[in-house]
């Protein structure tokens, strides 16, 4: 519909996501394995085919097993392990790990309550295969309450992370705090405690998790800042560009920035050390085309983001990544709706640019709400976008100031609708980010028109 | 700040399916372990 729009070579995206999808474990293929290290341990005790006891005795082990074979793996389904998040998305993975995170502490803090058996403080030496009894010793109990009480904060400490978005260094610090506290002593306990992980096999199972998940966490708090030591980007610039809210653009010191694929995220630490917690995940809002800096839209939300204004250029940052499946690489569409509320216009705005800088000519549609106008950014540049590509932009208010000739309101079922009247839309992708209630509205009304589940990709800030 | 995630209503759908299915596993395993 508009001029042409200039040409550049394609961008990176296949780059990308060659790199973050290699196709050796598939989706499929890591839940099948998640699978059966999930019930390994409770099939290696039943091979041992030691005698049965009651049976709320055996569920109750039978539930430890599981379930600390579970807690185990959730190290590795932090999203911070792209062999992982970038196979089920890091969606997914994250999702994973919140929600079975619940059904594993949920397990695991019943199973003392299930036994029926006697618990004497110090072993039956009769009872040398604990058919009679539970082990119920100091030392039994010196580990097994201390992951258990750290299991029952850390539910408590993402409950409370929820409720209150701010002070997320704190929670990152506890969070990790505590998994080592459940992984490790959770270890001591079920060696010195477990019936069945008394079993040379089952004790080295236990040993050879404990090692994995310390090492993951090693990746993430040691080995993974190291590396960024060796790779430090620096702050370009940081401006404010609407109201609470910051531009910041980092560079590399040496090379090229990190390839990614448009909508993508990455974990930045800006003026701290890298083995600081001082790291937070912000989508990367400049073009995949651009190799030499990565642009960010920030709001203030308290924590780190409060501080952008004193950030000075020149300042150290390091960048981890790029995490994240809110692309469009490997996905088709005959077109392509965009929905974006507030700061979730960066990712978009990533999207923007790269089809943009391909020169993409499939229709366009970008709906772009804000609560007043001095929240809209990038304003003139998605109207030169309108010139470059086949793109309509039709930007929301809810608290629209006098003479405002956009629309007003929130991003509706109605407006929705009415923009959605090209014949193939059921064949277009729609992608959304911003706020929860604006997520459901969109994805409702899409899914109210017929449009398939499987072309409407979101991204939510927070879940529950 | 937030977490920038992303996933389509039919990949979340599956997500759930295959949370529920492996808490329900476990808990399955564990009955017959009990019941062996």
């Amino acid at each position: 519909m508009q001029a042409e729009p200039e040409k550049r070579p394609p961008v990176n995206i296949g780059r990308a996501r060659k790199q973050i999808v290699p196709a050796i474990l598939t989706g499929p293929a890591l839940i099948v394995l998640y699978l059966g290290i999930l019930v390994l341990p409770v099939v290696a005790a039943w091979l041992q085919g030691l005698p049965p006891r009651n049976w709320r005795d055996d569920l109750s082990s039978g539930l430890a097993l599981c379930a600390f074979s579970g807690i185990m793996m959730e190290f590795l389904l932090s999203g911070r392990f792209r062999f992982i998040s970038n196979h089920l998305g890091i969606d997914a993975t994250m999702r994973v790990h919140q929600l079975m995170a619940r059904t594993l502490t949920l397990a695991l803090l019943i199973h003392p309550f299930l036994y029926t058996m006697g618990m004497p403080a110090y072993p039956m030496p009769w009872d040398t295969t604990r058919q009679a009894s539970v082990d119920f010793g100091l030392a039994t109990v010196l580990t097994g309450i201390p992951a258990w009480i750290a299991l029952i904060a850390l539910v408590l400490f993402g409950i409370f992370r929820e409720q209150r978005s701010g002070n997320y260094e704190a929670w990152r610090a506890s969070h990790g705090i505590a998994a080592a506290v459940v992984a490790g002593f959770g270890t001591l306990h079920v060696l010195e405690a477990g019936r069945y992980s008394a079993d040379p096999f089952l004790a080295g199972f236990w040993i050879a998790m404990l090692i994995i998940a310390l090492m993951a966490l090693a990746w993430v708090y040691l080995l993974k800042p190291l590396w960024q030591v060796r790779h430090p980007y620096s702050v370009h610039s940081v401006r404010r560009i609407a109201e609470r809210t910051w531009e910041l653009v980092v560079t590399p010191r040496q090379g090229e920035a990190i390839p990614f694929a448009a909508g993508q995220f990455v974990w930045l630490n800006v003026g701290s050390s890298p083995f600081s917690l001082n790291e937070n995940p912000f989508s990367i809002a400049s073009s995949a085309s651009e190799r030499g800096r990565l642009e960010f839209v920030i709001k203030e939300v308290g924590d780190f983001t409060g501080s952008l204004g004193t950030l000075r250029p020149g300042s150290v940052a390091y960048v981890d990544g790029p995490f994240g499946n809110m692309t469009l690489a490997g996905r088709e569409g005959a077109g392509i709706a965009l929905y974006a509320g507030g700061v979730g216009i960066a990712p978009i705005l990533s999207i923007l640019r790269d089809l943009r800088d391909r020169g993409d000519e499939r229709p366009m549609l970008l709906f772009y709400g804000n609560r007043v106008a001095e929240q809209i950014v990038y304003g003139e540049e998605l109207d030169e976008m309108t010139r470059q590509l086949d793109l309509t932009v039709e930007h929301f208010l809810s608290e629209p100031p006098t003479g405002w000739e956009g629309r007003t309101g929130m991003i509706d079922e109605a407006a929705i609708t009415e923009a959605l009247q090209d014949p193939e839309s059921d064949e277009w992708l729609y992608v959304i980010c911003g706020p929860l209630p604006m997520i459901e509205k969109v994805e409702g009304t899409l899914l109210g028109r017929g449009v398939p589940a499987s072309r409407i990709l979101s991204e939510r800030f927070y879940y529950d | 700040m937030h977490y920038a995630r992303g996933a389509t209503v039919t990949e979340r759908q599956k997500l759930l399916a295959t949370v529920y299915g492996l808490s329900a596993v476990i808990l399955l395993v564990s009955i017959a372990f009990a019941l062996r």
